[in-house]
């Protein structure tokens, strides 16, 4: 073994040339396999989790019922123990309690149906976080006067202006991205756009009896800040709910769809309100990641907590599973990619290995005729292969090291449209790589692979191997 | 006569040349195959989106976006009209009432939004009558005023979605193979009609083992399907006043598009017949839907558009599904990546192959260098081969790559997704592969480009050893 | 939107005697005609009553007082539990209103108010607002006779006419002979499933009326849940206009 392995060695030396080409299309299979992964689980991980994140939460505990007949007497009680206990589970990062149901909304001749959602004030903000979403400027009639009459301001930029007229924005960055300035006109300008489109606006206080109102709502219904709204629906076990409730804020959500009807209240409120002492209608609860195991051994923990025997934990893609088969059907097109970039640098590995055998022919040939045993020079090839293999994989697999750091703390950052939408969410618009995980190794594996099956071919073609027609080359 | 010898060189070493034609074959079959790929992904995502829902734009007054109230129709719609029968990105429009409704059954009820349409006209701008579910009924058509068109979703909260074993169903799963010993437990749950997909379901679990339920409660399920068409539906809206307004509608058959939100909410109708409820023989209408030739006029024409419209809001898909826009840009962005990076893998694989098969004919070189053959001639030489090379593998690429790509465009990739054991929704995607000429031209060309180019360097290379020694190398 | 007090009215209001006619010379049609035309025949009425709402975890109780004139006006004040005092409802026609003291606002109510059933009990949309009729929308067979609870009833099948506004395929209903009271009733889908069972009950002469006091609705899938609707007091043909079915008055009626 020592002395094939002798031989393997300098056989690598001895044409460094050739070594050089085979071992670096191992190094780039390797490379680019590892890079391509990582982007994939990364970026689209990324998305899914920013997803799953602000919209169900990765676990929820609901009545049993719930799920099917989302009505108000479906809520559970809520206790601060059991969430106490919950937030204690390691990998819980918020849990959050809502009380949701339908509503009629009404303000002097304009009513509405509208989806009430109750929550903590304090612990809203580690989930749907609406304080980021109040609208903070606004380009009114008033705003665009002020700064045509200020006079300091280009003619392009006012027209920008007029043009999104009565739209709201709950971030300045929003509005920048909105009126597409540049870095330069960003500095001169906007400090006096901002300050002149200012709204005037407010956040719920804890046990606050006042409501916040999605800024189309509220445009319909007509009111501000400082109105009030009426409520009118079914409470708890079929009581009229009614009540009269100050607006303490607006805000802007992104999907029009939801920013027609949404009235944000406290808990505290809603419970008086339905008359639901005490009650609530799920608890969001947020892990440190969303891998399946996590999920399931999260679940189980919860369920064995839970001691109302009517409630339940239930994983987002139990509540969701329309986004999980998308999920999936996405997963899969992704693999059917990394499928041909496998097939793609196996041909890379192939090819060479292939090449190198026909242009080694002669030498295989004079070997065996001058008496090495077939075995033996399988053996050598092999350990050739191997070598260069494992030169190719932990080379390949270093070098992309230093990218996938690079793209993991400066990630590719989003423009237009996109990036506009995603930072209405709340989400960064960027396309990061995956951290380091299994993953990463894996890829070394199915190049290694590879490399073996490559191997095979020199074998087989050494195995086959008839003297005296190498000789003649 | 170099082109001769260029010639002869490339079939006098079959193997190399092999490996060259095939790379770039390979890497024009993968580069089709990937923006292939991602091109039916997105356009896929979005076409149920642009056909089923929002079509390429739409027209509402102003008001009714924020309250849909039945008086807020669209103004000016003669004006409206001629405007858009005189695009010539026009593939077809329709116009429609939309009201928001309550359906009743004597079950169940649940708020929709009633659609009243042209069955015929829509045909044209969307592809719900393509969604019909099987055993479904029918689209509405002009013939049934009083029909009414509703979602598997709708079915399912008006209890209009029933499930029920007979003895031919039984029979019909005999038939099937399902063994005796689930069929006799099909018997306990004979004639009882179950309102809802969890109620059956509940009873399946009662009866069967997990095992059994994995293996055939698909099947059961489907069977035992029995949507309630021609039943009626009561619908209640509102007049000008508020006052509600009822009338009974008969389901004549049941859709199911990929958005259940979309499902769930919207049901259609006859314009005419909605109107009869409402009252007056004039048909009001709330929206306009117009499709277009291709997606990417929606912006210009949206332009077009707003200038002629007044009072009312053209919208693009963009607008109305952002949500869906949103995917739609992320995806675009995500692969444009992978196919960066694949292009670059593929590159280097072809640059490898190039270096491989110049400089391994090292020895031969010399060969041919000491025996008088100008170095410049070699080179041209050897650039020959390439191109020759290059350009059988370029044909046999762009044939076969074609002939895949539509091969696959039509029957699909298929990717099951998460579909085992009873639970499963079933959910099989079906990627068509859409394939442009001009990226299949881009491609071919880019191929091309990256072998010659690499080839170059090695060539040189070679062309700069000593030949003594040149020919020392084996 | 909630008018069924008038709907209470109505149902009760079949077990009312104008004239007694021989059995005989009645067609089925005529039978269910002679219980609606009774409550055609009274112009007005004023009635005191509760409604209980029984579920498998819970119970609730409403009582509150109707004024109704002919068809198309009711009033309804609820009196009791003390969160809900003092809510009024009118109807006028197809108008339906609401008033809540409690922030003093009048309403008019849409239909997507009533997706749950009346203060949660199981009366549905349709019964609210009750725009289809018994003798108009029905073809009416007798198909027995049949004894409910010691009185001679006839057994009479309503099928609903194809164009007829109303979610139900067909109606039973037991009416007794001797005072057309309807005693039982069972509302079926088109595919003759039963939905519900109405029940009439307790049977008493109130304003010199023979009247059943007590009605129990049961839904067929859930038959834990009930709805019990008593009449403490009833009295007819009261004078009444239709300026006092006003939204002033809705604010001010005690």
């Amino acid at each position: 073994m020592k002395e094939e392995f002798k031989i393997a060695w300098r056989n690598l030396w001895r044409n460094r040339r050739r070594t050089m080409i085979t071992s670096a299309s191992i190094f780039f299979a390797v490379f680019f396999a590892a890079i391509m992964r990582s982007y994939q689980l990364g970026s689209y991980d990324h998305m899914i989790n920013n997803l799953i994140e602000s919209f169900t939460g990765h676990l929820q505990v609901q009545h049993i019922k719930y799920q099917d007949n989302p009505l108000i007497d479906n809520s559970f009680d809520y206790s601060d123990s059991i969430a106490s206990a919950i937030s204690g589970i390691d990998e819980v990062v918020s849990v959050t309690p809502h009380l949701e149901s339908f509503t009629l909304a009404s303000s002097g001749a304009q009513t509405k149906g509208s989806a009430v959602v109750a929550i903590d004030p304090v612990k809203e903000r580690s989930f749907s976080d609406p304080e980021s979403k109040l609208v903070k400027y606004r380009i009114t009639d008033e705003a665009v006067k002020r700064l045509t009459e200020t006079e300091t301001i280009p003619g392009d930029i006012l027209d920008k202006l007029k043009e999104n007229l009565g739209r709201a924005y709950s971030s300045s960055a929003r509005l920048e991205l909105e009126l597409g300035l540049s870095d330069e006109e960003s500095e001169l300008f906007l400090p006096q756009i901002l300050k002149c489109s200012l709204a005037l606006n407010g956040y719920l206080a804890n046990n606050d009896d006042g409501i916040l109102v999605s800024d189309r709502l509220a445009s319909y219904l007509k009111v501000t800040i400082g109105d009030s709204v009426i409520l009118m629906g079914q409470g708890y076990h079929g009581v009229s709910a009614t009540g009269i409730f100050p607006v303490r804020g607006i805000i802007k959500m992104p999907s029009p769809e939801i920013d027609n009807k949404l009235i944000i209240m406290t808990i505290t409120a809603a419970q008086k309100f339905y008359d639901a002492e005490d009650k609530i209608t799920s608890l969001v609860v947020n892990l440190t990641d969303k891998s399946n195991r996590l999920l399931k051994t999260v679940k189980t923990r919860i369920n064995l907590l839970l001691q109302d025997k009517n409630t339940t934990a239930k994983t987002w893609y139990e509540l969701n599973p329309i986004l999980y088969q998308q999920i999936q059907g996405d997963s899969q097109s992704g693999a059917a990619m990394l499928g041909l970039l496998y097939f793609i640098i196996f041909f890379g590995i192939f090819g060479t290995v292939l090449m190198m055998v026909s242009e080694r022919k002669r030498e295989f040939g004079v070997l065996v005729a001058i008496g090495m045993q077939k075995n033996k020079l399988k053996r050598t090839v092999t350990i050739e292969m191997m070598l260069l293999g494992a030169v190719g994989l932990v080379c390949g697999l270093l070098a992309s090291v230093p990218l996938i750091l690079y793209f993991y703390y400066y990630p590719v950052i989003l423009k237009g449209d996109l990036a506009n939408m995603m930072e209405d969410y709340g989400w960064d618009a960027v396309m990061p790589t995956a951290w380091f995980g299994p993953y990463f190794y894996w890829q070394a594996v199915i190049v290694a692979i590879m490399v073996v099956l490559a191997t095979l071919y020199p074998l087989r073609k050494i195995g086959k191997l008839k003297e005296i027609e190498a000789l003649k080359g | 006569m170099i082109w001769s010898i260029a010639w002869k060189n490339v079939w006098r070493n079959k193997k190399r040349s092999l490996m060259v034609i095939v790379a770039v074959t390979l890497g024009i079959i993968s580069g089709v195959l990937l923006v292939g790929i991602m091109e039916g992904w997105i356009k896929q995502r979005l076409h149920d989106a642009v056909y089923n829902e929002v079509s390429h734009i739409q027209i509402h007054n102003n008001e009714f976006i924020k309250n849909e109230e039945i008086d807020l129709t669209i103004k000016n719609l003669d004006e409206i009209t001629r405007s858009i029968d005189s695009l010539k990105e026009l593939s077809g429009w329709v116009k429609r009432t939309k009201i928001i409704a309550m359906a009743n059954t004597p079950w169940a009820n649940t708020g929709v939004i009633i659609y009243g349409i042209d069955p015929e006209k829509e045909r044209q701008v969307t592809e719900i009558y393509k969604e019909i579910v099987p055993d479904g009924g029918e689209y509405l058509d002009n013939q049934n005023p009083g029909d009414i068109l509703i979602s598997d979703k709708t079915a399912e909260l008006l209890k209009l979605k029933q499930y029920i074993v007979t003895d031919s169903i039984i029979e019909g799963l005999r038939k099937e193979k399902v063994p005796e010993t689930v069929l006799i437990k099909l018997e306990t749950l004979k004639d009882k009609r179950f309102r809802s997909p969890k109620d059956f379901r509940e009873a399946l679990r009662k009866e069967f083992s997990k095992k059994e339920l994995d293996r055939f409660g698909l099947l059961i399920t489907d069977e035992a399907l029995d949507y309630r068409i021609r039943n009626k539906i009561q619908i209640t809206i509102s007049d000008k006043e508020g006052n509600p307004i009822q009338g009974i509608f008969r389901v004549c058959g049941i859709f199911k598009t990929t958005n259940t939100g979309f499902d769930q909410t919207s049901v259609f109708v006859n314009a005419g017949e909605l109107a009869r409820l409402y009252g007056g023989d004039e048909i009001l209408t709330h929206e306009i839907a117009i499709l277009l030739n291709s997606i990417e006029d929606a912006g210009t024409v949206r332009e077009k558009l707003s200038r002629f419209s007044g009072d009312n809001s053209v919208r693009t898909w963009k607008e109305l599904a952002p949500d869906a826009a949103m995917m739609n840009d992320f995806m675009i962005m995500y692969y444009f990546i992978f196919i960066g990076i694949i292009m670059l893998a593929l590159a280097f694989g072809i640059i490898n192959t190039m270096l491989m098969a110049i400089l391994e004919r090292t020895r031969e070189l010399g060969m041919l260098m000491a025996i008088g053959m100008n170095r410049r001639r070699i080179f041209k030489m050897i650039m020959l081969e390439t191109v020759f090379l290059t350009v059988v593998g370029a044909v046999a690429g762009m044939l076969s790559g074609w002939t895949i790509a539509e091969a696959l465009g039509k029957t699909g990739i298929h990717f099951t997704g998460w579909g085992e054991g009873f639970e499963a929704i079933g959910f099989a995607a079906r990627v068509y592969p859409v394939v442009t000429l001009e990226f299949f031209v881009f491609t071919t060309i880019m191929v091309i480009t990256t072998a010659i180019i690499s080839s170059i360097w090695p060539a040189r290379k070679a062309l700069k050893l000593n030949p003594v020694e040149a020919l020392r190398t084996e | 939107m909630k008018n069924w007090s008038s709907i209470i009215f109505f149902i009760l209001i079949q077990g009312l005697i104008m004239n007694a006619l021989p059995a005989q010379d009645l067609s089925a049609t005529d039978i269910v005609r002679k219980a609606d035309e009774k409550f055609n025949g009274e112009k007005s009425s004023y009635s005191v009553m509760s409604m209980k709402v029984i579920r498998p975890e819970w119970q609730r109780t409403i009582e509150f007082k109707s004024w109704t004139l002919g068809r198309d006006f009711a009033l309804t004040l609820i009196t009791a539990p003390a969160k809900e005092t003092g809510q009024t409802f009118l109807k006028r026609g197809s108008e339906m209103w609401s008033w809540n003291p409690s922030i003093s606002r009048l309403i008019k109510l849409p239909p997507s108010m009533m997706s749950q059933g009346w203060m949660g009990s199981d009366y549905t949309n349709d019964d609210i607002l009750r725009e289809s009729s018994v003798v108009n929308d029905y073809v009416h067979e007798i198909v027995g006779e049949e004894n409910i609870d010691g009185r001679l009833c006839y057994k009479i099948r309503m099928t609903a006419k194809e164009n007829a506004s109303i979610v139900w395929g067909k109606q039973i209903r037991w009416i007794d002979k001797k005072d057309f009271l309807v005693l039982k009733a069972e509302l079926y889908d088109e595919d003759g499933y039963l939905v519900r069972t109405e029940t009439g009950s307790d049977i008493r002469i109130m304003d010199g009326r023979t009247i059943t006091s007590k009605i129990e609705l049961v839904p067929e899938e859930e038959p834990e849940n009930k709805t019990l609707v008593e009449i403490k007091e009833i009295k007819f043909n009261i004078p009444v206009e239709e300026s006092y079915f006003s939204q002033q008055n809705m604010k001010r009626v005690r």
